[in-house]
């Protein structure tokens, strides 16, 4: 069962948020945007708001606020979401001499972002390609977490009960977030902790991206020490739930 | 010491993995968070007797999970086990029970205190589930009163919002208070007069990962109190503590009486078969209900039951194994105390909690868990553990060597929390 609410701040929060990581792992986003100095901003009507700011090749996200020369506006979550799925389009309340940018670069950059995120078997024999994209699907899940223990009706109380402390999602050797619950949500970020109070650890990229595609499942990767726990095992036991149900709103 | 190896586990493990799914399902397995690392641990056993099982690899265990609870005479009992072979020349699961099922039922009405009946299930999830259906059918009422952190088997109802497999349905008549809270309770009451059909709650709180708390002194009167007050049934699950506490129930261990109380675990000294208990007057709504399954009234784990419950009697099993697990636990608290460790223990010695509580993340208890795993004591990380009467003098002694030389490890792989010099 999706919410729309849910899906719209999973669209936002995870999936426009990850365009900041492609821009910094991939040299081809990386050109796409190297001669832009733009901020865009995304406001849904009774849901979530952002900014994307393009500057030199890179890309910062910013939560929670939609400022910009191009302002786009939406009537609702599910309109949010169409836009997402391509069946619809926004409404521009601001540079609208400026919207070349959405419908070129920006345009080039989700198509790159989701042949990431939907690889094809030809894109991921290539070992370099496979990598990347294991690591912005890491993201993925785990900012979704963020979301779904926040947002997600039947998964908030989860997210609002997490215990005080740290919780590290990471790739041996390889990337890391870091997981904690604030006053009002439940915050994922991506860096290092050495404080963590539990931890799941993927034994390397291959062990990451089997789990997160579904060829092996968590009990299994555990098992096989593949995926590493460690620490206050009900932190992971409600970050294991909330996987299971962010898988519902990947598909 | 020796550090054991568990190549052939591994290999079996390997095996397992191909056709099951997670290789061992369930909370035998190594993914459910209580065997932390895995390769700690061994995977399979070769044979078992006594306080002790043995691993395909040949590594001896004292066995501190007694199957999570079943063995409490020691495996392979030898009076249990005569009694279910002699069963088994006549028969065990056949289409009319036989006659040792009313033995049975009859020995439980006179060994435990509150019992005027006994219903035969499975496990112990089947008897909370019935407990419930039980209430139910006799208040006419839908809500649940149930205490946070408390664990009555797998059923939806039993189970977390969000949880997969879930929905909101599953869990809308349930109302959660705090243990050891009374006033809460009372409110939870007062908030739902005339809607409550049962409070459930195990004798004393002992969830996983948390220290276990016993009742406050005067908890369980006031909760009896309150209770028959607002005509709600208050159910024990006693699937857990039963028959470890006092052969008499666990209600009456604390000093009060309840309507229903769930038995399994360690009726059958592990044969399967679990029971509900209950008081003359929910009789009728216990019989209007179906529910029932395929093995139910075998009579094989009703011999074993009675054997098992007789002997528990014979030799008073229910002190041993709280005169063994005090002894232990004591040890375990010096030797602990000596290398500087804080090792908290709680809940009732026969089937105590332990954790070290020189960090947050649990991660120092797990180290040495660990340890003393590979060295052959079977403790697992955040269950409670639990004690046999067949456990010995000399086996607590060789678990405090084993705890000592862990103790000494796990300090000296911890210099951030125990100093370079340990």
């Amino acid at each position: 069962m999706k919410d729309t609410l849910t899906l719209a701040h999973i669209n936002m929060n995870v999936i426009l948020r990850n365009i900041e990581n492609l821009c910094r792992i991939d040299e081809t986003a990386k050109s796409l945007v190297a001669s832009d100095d733009i901020a865009i901003g995304f406001r849904v009507k009774n849901g979530p708001s952002c900014t994307l700011r393009f500057s030199k090749g890179e890309c910062e996200f910013i939560r929670g606020t939609a400022r910009g020369r191009v302002l786009l506006y939406f009537k609702s979550p599910d309109h949010f979401n169409a836009m997402v799925e391509g069946t619809a389009n926004p409404i521009p309340l601001r540079g609208l001499f400026k919207l070349g940018f959405l419908t070129g670069a920006f345009k080039e950059l989700s198509a790159l972002l989701e042949r990431y995120l939907r690889p094809s078997d030809e894109d991921l024999a290539d070992p370099v390609f496979r990598t990347m994209s294991t690591e912005l699907t890491l993201y993925t899940a785990g900012y979704a977490i963020g979301e779904v223990g926040t947002v997600d009706p039947m998964s908030k109380g989860i997210g609002g009960s997490m215990p005080t402390g740290e919780i590290v999602l990471e790739v041996a050797n390889g990337p890391s977030l870091v997981i904690y619950r604030d006053d009002k949500r439940l915050v994922v970020e991506r860096r290092r902790s050495d404080s963590s109070r539990a931890a799941m650890t993927f034994s390397d990229m291959d062990s990451a991206f089997a789990m997160l595609t579904g060829t092996i499942d968590s009990y299994s990767a555990i098992a096989q020490e593949r995926l590493r726990l460690r620490g206050f095992v009900p932190m992971l036991d409600k970050i294991d739930k909330l996987l299971f149900k962010v898988s519902e709103y990947l598909k | 010491m020796n550090i054991n190896n568990y190549k052939k586990s591994e290999e079996a493990f390997g095996r397992a993995l191909r056709v099951i799914p997670t290789g061992i399902h369930g909370h035998l397995g190594p993914a459910e968070g209580c065997m932390i690392p895995p390769s700690a641990f061994p995977r399979f056993a070769s044979k078992a007797k006594g306080a002790y099982f043995w691993d395909l690899d040949g590594n001896r265990f004292v066995d501190y999970m007694c199957a999570y609870g079943p063995n409490i005479l020691g495996y392979n009992d030898p009076d249990v086990d005569a009694a279910v072979q002699e069963q088994l020349q006549s028969g065990n699961c056949t289409t009319v029970p036989f006659t040792n099922m009313i033995d049975l039922a009859e020995l439980l009405v006179d060994t435990v205190d509150m019992a005027d009946w006994a219903f035969f299930a499975k496990n112990g999830g089947d008897t909370t589930s019935m407990a419930l259906m039980v209430a139910k059918a006799a208040t006419g009422r839908k809500k649940t009163i149930l205490v946070k952190g408390n664990y009555h088997g797998v059923a939806p109802w039993t189970q977390v919002l969000g949880a997969p497999g879930i929905v909101e349905e599953d869990v809308t008549n349930n109302i959660y208070v705090d243990w050891n809270n009374y006033e809460q309770l009372e409110r939870a009451v007062e908030e739902n007069k005339d809607e409550v059909a049962c409070f459930m709650s195990t004798p004393y709180w002992h969830p996983v990962f948390v220290d276990n708390e016993l009742p406050e002194p005067s908890y369980w009167k006031r909760v009896r109190d309150l209770c028959t007050r607002n005509g709600i049934v208050l159910a024990v699950d006693d699937v857990r503590c039963g028959f470890r506490l006092s052969e008499k129930g666990s209600d009456h261990y604390y000093g009060f009486k309840a309507d229903l109380v769930c038995f399994c675990k360690a009726l059958g000294n592990g044969y399967n078969f679990s029971v509900l208990c209950g008081i003359d007057v929910l009789k009728d709504a216990a019989s209007s209900i179906t529910y029932t399954g395929s093995y139910w009234l075998s009579a094989a784990p009703f011999a074993a039951g009675i054997a098992c419950i007789n002997k528990i009697r014979e030799i008073g099993a229910d002190s041993i194994v709280m005169d063994l697990g005090s002894q232990l636990t004591q040890g375990l608290s010096e030797v602990a105390s000596k290398h500087g460790v804080d090792l908290r223990i709680s809940g009732e010695p026969s089937m105590w909690y332990m954790r070290i509580a020189d960090d947050d993340s649990l991660d120092i208890h797990q180290q040495w868990v660990a340890e003393c795993v590979k060295r052959g004591v079977f403790f697992t990380n955040h269950h409670n553990l639990f004690i046999n009467s067949a456990l010995s003098r000399a086996d607590i002694d060789f678990t405090l060597e084993v705890a000592d030389e862990a103790f000494a490890v796990v300090v000296k792989n911890n210099p951030q929390v125990y100093g370079k010099g340990g």
